[in-house]
């Protein structure tokens, strides 16, 4: 827990109490060495053709839709899956969860010429979701990203502004399961954000920076930072 | 009082009666949709808009100019979302069946989230005002959740600005769309409380009680709470007293015109109220018409001289050579910026006149068939094969000859693989039509879904390594806009760059078509195609050439329908006008407005100015209407003629034979 940030005071703060603050300490400690999801590449023509058709959709879709690619969660639904998840496999799947929503999504943004990165978070909800989802989840793919009243999500960064001469750089978050920016959410209460934490967009990916703006406030990459 | 219904605001601020918190009528009047004085003055844009009492070729202008994506509104109430040109003319019927004739305009759709400042004002003070963001929308677009924010200190000012200038009293509300880019658009501005205004008072701002504090001297005798910023709506189903009485039992019948949405009594209402009072309400934007070209004038004059038999189709030999020579001078300044090759591509079955083809040879254009019946009619006209462009949805058949097409695109999966397993190639360019994701078409490869993706890939692997690939794409301008239609383009491009990568194919020419209003044309080569090439070209930087097919474009304004009044029926509110042709000659009418002009005794032409007249045909069919919206001239008679003009393209090639018996002459000529 040394990396724990929890200075990162918002504006309307909602301290989890004790009891809450053991899930939250949990979730923290079993996900510090989470990567974010990727997808798997077989390397040939499988993936190749998927990985193709995929980043020609994001084009399209930003043409005729929107800049932002609302269309990856009108073509899949949210759902349990087993990892690895495979290009070839992802296309044909009718049913993702949100990791492999994240991915896709960092693959669409960067095919129209975006930079991301990784958002991993911590959400807050209530007994009776995180059982309706325990209970969905068992049967089919594991649940260890549930903590009590707490769930780990998956979301995008996208970086917007890069301020000459400096490494800070401007951040929105982008959730893709529920296809709206993360700071447009409230701040406490159920579905509200209890803590974030930035990664680069890949492993390969050397050339982030050290941290970014977000909401005003500096999120370290690879710390967790608690909001509330 | 306080009123909440818009109509009812208006008719009190006219009744003058004192202790009645509505704005005055000069407030109002400034403020009346589309409200674009208020708008300048608050900084906020204004979706362009036209009256709907424009003429309907104006009106399909503006549809096609904003991509096909608007709104139907009404001076007070109601706002429907249209899509296409039948969607109009049924939202401005039912809105004017409602709420009348007056007031009602066609506005351009703003993608954006809805937000609102709803206010409370006395005698120009600004008492209290508040920012809502709309999250969550119900049928009708009416709020039905909602996040309460401080109104933006600059925005407040200048709504406080307006109010005061305009000594506005009571509620009201600005409603705006935020778009992707964070500027504001007006959409209306609401001269009573919004309907969520309690929702302003959950969040600590209660605008009614301070309006009536103020207009009173009363304190409220508890300050306002701050329980919530946002709120939902609920709707509860309450007991009712027996003996109250409850509406009579409604009768389920079709629906036509008049509403049971509003039982609050507005649509009465607006009929009493209708009279000097809404006169001033949205002022329209007209544009003066527009004046035949000269080229135009000279071929009717001559048409009308030859012969007075009706109904005939009028081929209009100087329109017809404007058309090519434009296109063709159009696409060869875009050439000259881009340095490409572009062809023009002549559609044989917009019209497969021998005289438009020989024109569109003279012209050097190419010609570009659906099947092999249209190839052999355009090599009879003169065209070799190899200026032929052979576009689905039929395979083209072998050719025993061993001549090639320029072209051949294939509309689907197995086609493409018949032409490329046959031993002898059937063009200098094969070639796959490709239907991005979204669009509800039966034409081309469905490239939106992957597994069709990648059999396309490995379809497309079998091409032998010298061939040169070629994309199509054709959706009809007019119908989607210039706008939409150029980012389909895209899209057919964005899909047409990885099918080249997965493939190896290399792709060397594409092949764009479809439909374009004549009007639309030329600012499309002007303003559009030369950035759209560049962007094709930084991806695909082998492509050499561009074929662009402009459909009816060329045709449409090659002839004229020449027809003769048979009937006027003069009724007191509108007339109903029949002349000697129907539908049958002039199959586009049933969905799109033609210019019409009538032949005045002095032989002068008048265009027919928009109105509540109608052009009904000589069939014995309900949908026999040439016209619904026009105004019949007082100087008409029986026996006079009415021409309708841009009759050359689908008017002429779909054109039937009807109700004529056996031994009638068909009209099309």
């Amino acid at each position: 827990m040394k990396r724990l940030i929890s200075s990162c005071n918002t504006s309307a703060p909602e301290c989890p109490d004790s009891g809450e603050w053991a899930d939250v300490a949990r979730a923290l400690e079993a996900l510090e060495h989470q990567p974010p999801s990727q997808l798997a590449d077989h390397g040939c023509d499988c993936c190749r053709g998927a990985r193709g058709w995929f980043q020609a959709t994001a084009r399209a879709m930003a043409c005729l839709d929107s800049a932002t690619p609302r269309w990856i969660r009108e073509r899949w639904q949210w759902g349990p899956q087993e990892w690895p998840l495979w290009w070839c496999q992802a296309v044909e799947r009718d049913q993702i969860d949100c990791g492999a929503f994240a991915a896709l999504t960092r693959e669409a943004f960067a095919a129209t010429g975006q930079r991301t990165v990784s958002v991993q978070l911590i959400e807050r909800f209530d007994a009776r979701t995180v059982d309706n989802w325990m209970a969905r989840w068992s049967g089919e793919a594991h649940t260890s990203w549930l903590f009590g009243k707490f769930c780990y999500h998956e979301a995008v960064g996208l970086v917007t502004v890069l301020q000459i001469n400096s490494h800070r750089q401007s951040l929105r978050i982008w959730d893709p399961v529920d296809t709206c920016w993360v700071e447009h959410r409230h701040v406490a209460g159920y579905g509200s954000v209890v803590a974030c934490r930035v990664l680069p967009a890949s492993p390969a990916c050397r050339d982030e920076a050290a941290e970014y703006d977000w909401r005003g406030h500096m999120l370290q990459v690879g710390c967790w930072h608690v909001l509330g | 009082m306080i009123s909440g219904l818009d109509l009812e605001v208006r008719w009190l601020a006219n009744l003058g009666i004192p202790g009645v918190l509505v704005p005055p009528p000069r407030a109002l009047d400034h403020t009346a949709k589309p409200a674009t004085a208020v708008a300048a003055t608050l900084g906020l844009r204004v979706p362009e808009f036209i009256s709907l009492d424009e003429e309907e070729t104006d009106l399909l202008r503006f549809c096609r100019w904003y991509d096909w994506d608007l709104w139907v509104k009404g001076p007070n109430y109601e706002a429907i979302r249209v899509r296409r040109w039948d969607d109009v003319l049924a939202a401005r019927d039912m809105l004017r069946d409602t709420w009348g004739e007056k007031g009602l305009y066609l506005q351009a759709h703003v993608e954006g989230q809805e937000v609102a400042v709803a206010f409370a004002a006395y005698r120009g003070e600004l008492l209290d005002a508040v920012f809502m963001e709309k999250r969550l929308l119900v049928e009708g677009g009416k709020t039905w959740a909602g996040h309460v924010r401080e109104c933006p200190e600059l925005l407040c000012e200048k709504i406080a600005g307006v109010l005061s200038n305009i000594g506005w009293m009571g509620g009201g509300e600005v409603e705006c769309v935020k778009d992707c880019q964070g500027a504001l658009w007006l959409i209306d501005w609401n001269p009573r409380f919004p309907a969520w205004i309690h929702g302003s008072t959950l969040a600590g701002h209660n605008l009614p009680a301070a309006l009536v504090g103020r207009a009173t001297g009363l304190e409220p005798q508890r300050p306002c709470q701050r329980i919530a910023d946002q709120f939902i709506r609920v709707t509860l189903e309450v007991p009712v007293r027996d003996g109250l009485p409850l509406p009579p039992i409604p009768l389920v019948r079709h629906h036509k015109g008049g509403h049971s949405k509003h039982p609050s009594g507005m649509p009465l209402l607006m009929r009493r109220l209708s009279g000097p009072i809404l006169d001033t309400m949205c002022p329209s934007k007209r544009k003066p018409s527009g004046t035949l070209a000269d080229c135009i004038q000279e071929d009717l004059r001559e048409a009308l001289r030859d012969s007075h038999v009706t109904p005939r189709r009028a081929f209009l030999p100087r329109s017809a050579s404007a058309a090519f020579e434009q296109a063709v001078c159009g696409v060869a300044s875009a050439m000259d910026e881009l340095g490409i090759q572009v062809s023009l591509c002549y559609s044989v079955k917009t019209n497969p006149d021998a005289k438009l083809l020989a024109l569109a040879r003279a012209n050097g254009l190419l010609a570009e068939v659906i099947g092999p019946n249209e190839a052999e009619w355009a090599t009879a006209c003169g065209f070799a094969l190899r200026d032929v462009v052979y576009n689905g949805p039929l395979t083209p058949p072998l050719r025993r000859d061993g001549q090639l097409y320029r072209a051949v695109f294939a509309d689907s999966l197995p086609s493409l693989r018949l032409l490329i397993d046959r031993a002898q190639p059937a063009a200098e360019v094969f070639g796959a039509r490709l239907r991005p994701p979204g669009l509800d078409s039966r034409f081309g490869i469905d490239v939106g879904e992957p597994r069709v993706f990648s059999e396309l890939v490995g379809v497309l692997r079998r091409l032998p390594s010298d061939a040169q690939l070629g994309v199509s794409f054709h959706m009809q301008s007019s119908t989607w806009g210039i706008r939409r239609w150029v980012a389909i383009a895209e899209a057919v491009v964005a899909y047409a760059t990885e099918l080249c990568k997965a493939s190896r194919a290399r792709l060397a020419l594409l092949n764009l078509g479809g439909g374009w209003n004549p009007e639309d044309f030329g600012a499309f080569l002007r303003d559009f195609l030369p950035p759209f090439v560049r962007a094709v070209r930084q991806q695909q930087p082998a492509i050499r050439t561009f074929l662009l097919e402009p459909g009816k474009a060329l045709a449409q304004s090659s002839s004229a329908l020449m027809t003769t009044v048979t009937e006027i029926r003069r009724g007191s509110a509108s007339a109903d006008v029949v002349v000697d042709a129907g539908v049958c000659d002039l199959p586009e009418a049933e969905h799109l407005p033609h210019v019409i002009l009538a032949e005045s005794h002095d032989s002068t032409l008048f265009q027919l100015q928009g109105g509540a007249d109608r052009i009904l045909g000589r069939l014995c069919m309900e949908k026999d209407i040439l016209a619904r919206s026009v105004t019949v001239p007082d100087f008409l008679r029986e026996g006079d003629h009415l021409v309708f003009l841009g009759a050359g393209a689908y008017d002429t090639s779909m054109a039937y034979r009807f109700g004529l018996g056996g031994s009638g002459e068909a009209t099309n000529q």
